[in-house]
């Protein structure tokens, strides 16, 4: 996995590789680098992810080429979607299915890839092994972001050496390690000392562990996503944005703008979209909207909390629009909408207060705790633990608590900078060199010193890579 | 075909980032060596740290080099050695030291050293930890390499370790930042004092052991020299041992093989020793032996500090009777060196304080403490009186209501309490709470000297002292 000494190894050799090789046969390294990539986490799997891309490789020749493509696609979709939906059935069944990593991932990308050839959008690949690289491009098949056919041409085109995108690569690489080794990792110890004891922990314990996998969750999954678009920043690659600071979000409905951005538009123009999108009325729109949150907690295991949980959020946009106006009266009765600042603050509590909720089902083992947890924090009364040393554990203690805020404090301050639209790495980049040299110095040592991980510098493993 | 016309077009880039990695690599370095736990750095047991030492001794300056684990660290007196033959040695030592720590710390050593005579204490020749193939335990072989410098030799020596021990993870042996992060919350100034000679202040790998058996005798015998069976030795000890036998040929160097006196081992362990000594030829001492044992004049009982390791007179005993064979194998001793001259100091304060650890009398014990490196704490609660007595940096207070005395040890950061009340009797060094109960009479002794607690005592219904 990426946080981990040997990724920065394997990294370092496939750039010295990428770059001292010529332009023609730069696609080729990376191609080799991921195959090697990939059986280095998961030997048994690679045969089965060679067989899905050799079968959806075929599938979009004959897609081209068949006249009743709808049909033809319907079936290359059907022939798929077992593999979406090994995580649920895993759960049902409570067997252990064999499945390659990251099959959610790139399940989602081959069927974009096939809708877009089946709708015309994009000329099919020949090269079958441009296209196996195309899809086991190593900084994204694990926990994306999913790319979309346009990644193709950046991935084969044998990028020329540009220092800059080299250290912007680093820094995203850097801050990746940040997020993953001082907040996840660390904010993971105390939600999960909550969620093992639940009859014990009640009240403002769930809502602090709340608050607290709310950031774990950002930034474990952030971190991936960091590292990804840094590592292929460095070969000149641009990946897509997965985030956006998405808990400064005033509305739901703007979350789902900012979080995990390429799943959202996957699910906007192959689920929402083609079942009628909100062309066909409020009702249906409605509709549509519970239909595509649904999609979004089948994919995220298919769990009943996880079903809730898309389901939640398609009612809170739906609230969020019914009550709109509502809203709207009430900020000029009580006189805050005037004020923009505060009233988007407000919104931004009011708006992650009813995720941090939903985030709570979607941790837990079942739905039923799930439930059970959200009214244990809302029915017992004990705010006093946020006053005296209650919050600190044998595990989790005054040192863990103080890293943790600290590192919470820069994440919202670079947050905030950049919601003030400031390009934090271009503006570093114009520091000087030895400013620089020291801060990137300072926040590896921050990191290895401070940071959370156990042996040879090996983290827990990422949230998103189970879904 | 590469081109490596990227990195020329770039020369500047890739300079910037290589003074980046080395300068990264240093401070990572510095790092690691004040992440490392310094358990025995200054305590008065500088087993593991030994090597530190060793690397500061004058090149080619060594007549005699001592190999083995804590029973040769406490059994082994080099100021003696030196004092008494001019023979200038040094127990390159570590807690439990297995066979292969044993063969790369000789490496380690022949790189700088090339002494006459090398002495390897059997004790972990023969399992101590049955479960473990070098047996001995994991912390100990990552005790031992932890400060071993990086070089060929330790990379070798991690890799063979490792590949016996599956605790040992490798990278943590190299990247030794990464074993110990967590520590930067316990960081105290023995961390920090790894930078400063006094830091690893040893008589040349000897730790004093400062104990005796005297309230406790042991049914200890030493064994006929004609009992016991040989049995075999593992094939990976072999190895190692074969290996240890052919570096010193190769150097030209003998070797002495010796067991000290301890019960761990007993006339089986004798003739599986004696045969493989034979065998190649090497001299077999083994304190445990009824000849030997009886010809140095050993008492196991008040030479030994507990049932494995020699006390301060112990270590002289057995320490004569080597450096009598020495002579006899006819090993000259080498010029005076100012290295060892200079830690006759050190010998001496261990000494006096050996006196004090083995001393019961109140009255005695009072009086030996009288002097200027000893800080004294005396908290007692007796016949209605709670007194507190403190004697530190030159001052002395006596309250005889159980005020509690506060204040700051010389020589030190570390601050102290002494009360004597309701609660009950107390002394707290630093963060450490040295005695809590409700004996009548405790005393506890600070050498500023060793920069540690020296002593804790208290007295028992006959008046006599118990050491803790």
């Amino acid at each position: 996995m990426f946080i981990s000494l040997n990724y920065l190894i394997f990294l370092t050799a496939a750039l010295v590789l990428y770059y001292i090789f010529p332009y023609r046969y730069r696609w080729f390294i990376l191609l080799s680098g991921s195959i090697l990539f990939y059986l280095s986490i998961s030997f048994r799997t690679l045969p089965l992810l060679i067989l899905i891309v050799t079968v959806s490789y075929f599938g979009s020749l004959l897609l081209e080429k068949n006249k009743s493509r709808s049909l033809f696609f319907v079936i290359c979709v059907l022939l798929l979607l077992p593999l979406l939906l090994t995580r649920t059935f895993s759960r049902i069944t409570e067997l252990s299915i064999f499945a390659p990593v990251g099959v959610s991932f790139f399940t989602l990308q081959i069927i974009a890839y096939l809708s877009d050839v089946r709708s015309g959008k994009t000329n099919v690949e020949r090269n079958y092994l441009k296209y196996l690289l195309f899809i086991s491009f190593f900084p994204q098949i694990l926990q994306g972001p999913i790319p979309r056919y346009s990644l193709m041409e950046d991935l084969c085109k044998g990028h020329s050496f540009d220092e800059k995108k080299i250290i912007k690569g680093f820094m995203l690489i850097t801050w990746g390690f940040f997020l993953k080794l001082m907040i996840a990792d660390r904010a993971g110890i105390f939600v999960d000392t909550v969620y093992a004891d639940i009859e014990r922990y009640g009240g403002t314990y769930i809502f602090v562990a709340g608050i607290l996998y709310s950031l774990q969750l950002y930034t474990d999954f952030s971190s991936c996503v960091c590292i990804a678009k840094g590592s292929a920043e460095m070969f000149g690659i641009s990946l897509p944005e997965n985030f956006s600071r998405p808990y400064f979000s005033g509305s739901v409905k703007n979350f789902w703008r900012r979080w995990h951005i390429s799943l959202s538009l996957f699910l906007r123009d192959y689920v929402y979209i083609p079942l009628g999108g909100s062309r066909k009325g409020r009702i249906r729109r409605y509709f549509n909207l519970m239909a595509t949150f649904f999609v979004s907690g089948i994919w995220h295991g298919g769990g009943l909390n996880y079903i809730f949980w898309g389901l939640l959020h398609g009612v809170y946009e739906i609230l969020e629009e019914l009550l709109k106006s509502t809203w709207e009266r009430i900020g000029i009765i009580t006189g805050f909408h005037g004020h923009r600042r505060l009233k988007r603050i407000i919104n931004i509590f009011i708006t992650d207060y009813f995720i941090m909720t939903a985030w709570i089902i979607f941790r837990a083992e079942s739905l039923s705790k799930g439930l059970k947890m959200l009214w244990n924090m809302l029915t017992r009364f004990n705010p006093w633990i946020l006053f005296n040393d209650s919050l600190i554990m044998d595990n989790f203690e005054t040192s863990d608590w103080n890293i943790l805020i600290l590192s919470g404090t820069v994440l919202f301050l670079m947050g905030l900078l950049q919601e003030k639209g400031v390009n934090i790495r271009e503006r570093i980049l114009g520091y000087p060199a030895l400013l620089r040299g020291s801060l990137y110095m300072g926040a590896i040592l921050v990191c290895i010193v401070f940071g959370e991980y156990g042996a040879g510098f090996e983290a827990g493993s990422y949230i998103y890579a189970g879904f | 075909m590469p081109d490596f016309n990227c990195i020329k077009l770039h020369r500047a880039f890739f300079l910037r980032v290589l003074i980046f990695i080395l300068l990264f690599c240093s401070v990572l370095a510095i790092m690691s060596l004040v992440l490392i736990p310094k358990e025995f750095i200054n305590s008065g047991y500088p087993g593991t740290s030994a090597i530190l030492g060793f690397y500061d001794l004058p090149e080619e300056s060594l007549d005699v080099l001592f190999l083995g684990s804590s029973h040769a660290i406490s059994g082994i007196d080099t100021q003696k050695l030196y004092d008494d033959y001019g023979y200038k040695s040094y127990t390159l030592g570590c807690g439990e030291q297995n066979m292969a720590i044993s063969y790369f710390y000789l490496e380690e050593a022949l790189k700088t050293q090339h002494p006459k005579v090398v002495a390897l204490e059997t004790l972990m020749a023969f399992p101590f930890r049955h479960d473990k193939v070098l047996y001995s335990s994991a912390a100990a072989s990552e005790k031992a390499l932890n400060f071993m410098r990086p070089g060929v030799n330790r990379l070798r020596a991690v890799y063979e370790i490792s590949g016996y021990e599956s605790e040992l993870n490798p990278l943590y042996l190299l990247l030794r930042f990464m074993r110990y992060h967590e520590r930067w919350d316990n960081l105290d100034e023995k961390d920090i004092l790894i930078f400063d000679d006094y830091a690893y202040l040893t008589l040349h790998g000897y730790a004093v052991n400062y104990g005796n058996l005297s309230n406790d005798p042991p049914g200890y015998r030493p064994f006929d020299k004609n009992s016991g069976k040989a049995g075999e030795l593992s094939p990976v000890i072999t190895d190692y041992l074969l290996r240890i036998v052919k570096l010193c040929r190769d150097n030209d160097i003998k070797l002495i093989l010796f067991k000290t006196p301890s019960n761990k081992t007993g006339a089986d362990e004798y003739q599986t020793m004696s045969s493989f000594a034979a065998e190649n030829s090497l001299l077999y001492m083994d304190f445990n032996e009824e000849g030997l044992y009886e010809d140095c004049g050993f008492d196991f009982t008040t030479d030994m500090g507990n049932l494995g390791h020699a006390n301060f007179t112990g270590a002289e005993k057995i320490t004569e009777s080597i450096g009598k064979t020495l002579v006899s194998m006819g090993i000259t001793a080498g010029n005076p060196d100012r290295e060892w001259d200079e830690t006759e100091g050190l010998y001496n304060i261990c000494r006096q304080n050996f006196l004090l650890s083995i001393e019961d009398q109140k009255e005695e014990y009072l009086s030996m403490t009288e002097n200027s490196r000893y800080s004294l704490f005396i908290v007692s609660s007796e016949n209605g009186e709670n007194t507190v007595y403190v004697r530190c940096d030159g001052k002395e207070v006596l309250y005889k209501d159980g005020t509690p005395v506060t204040g700051v040890l010389p020589g030190s950061e570390k601050e102290y309490e002494a009360a004597s009340n309701k609660e009950g009797i107390s002394v707290i060094i630093g963060d450490e709470e040295k005695i809590k109960g409700n004996s009548s009479w405790y005393a506890v002794v600070y050498d500023e000297y060793l920069r540690d607690v020296f002593d804790v005592v208290y007295s028992d219904e006959n008046g006599k002292l118990i050491h803790m």
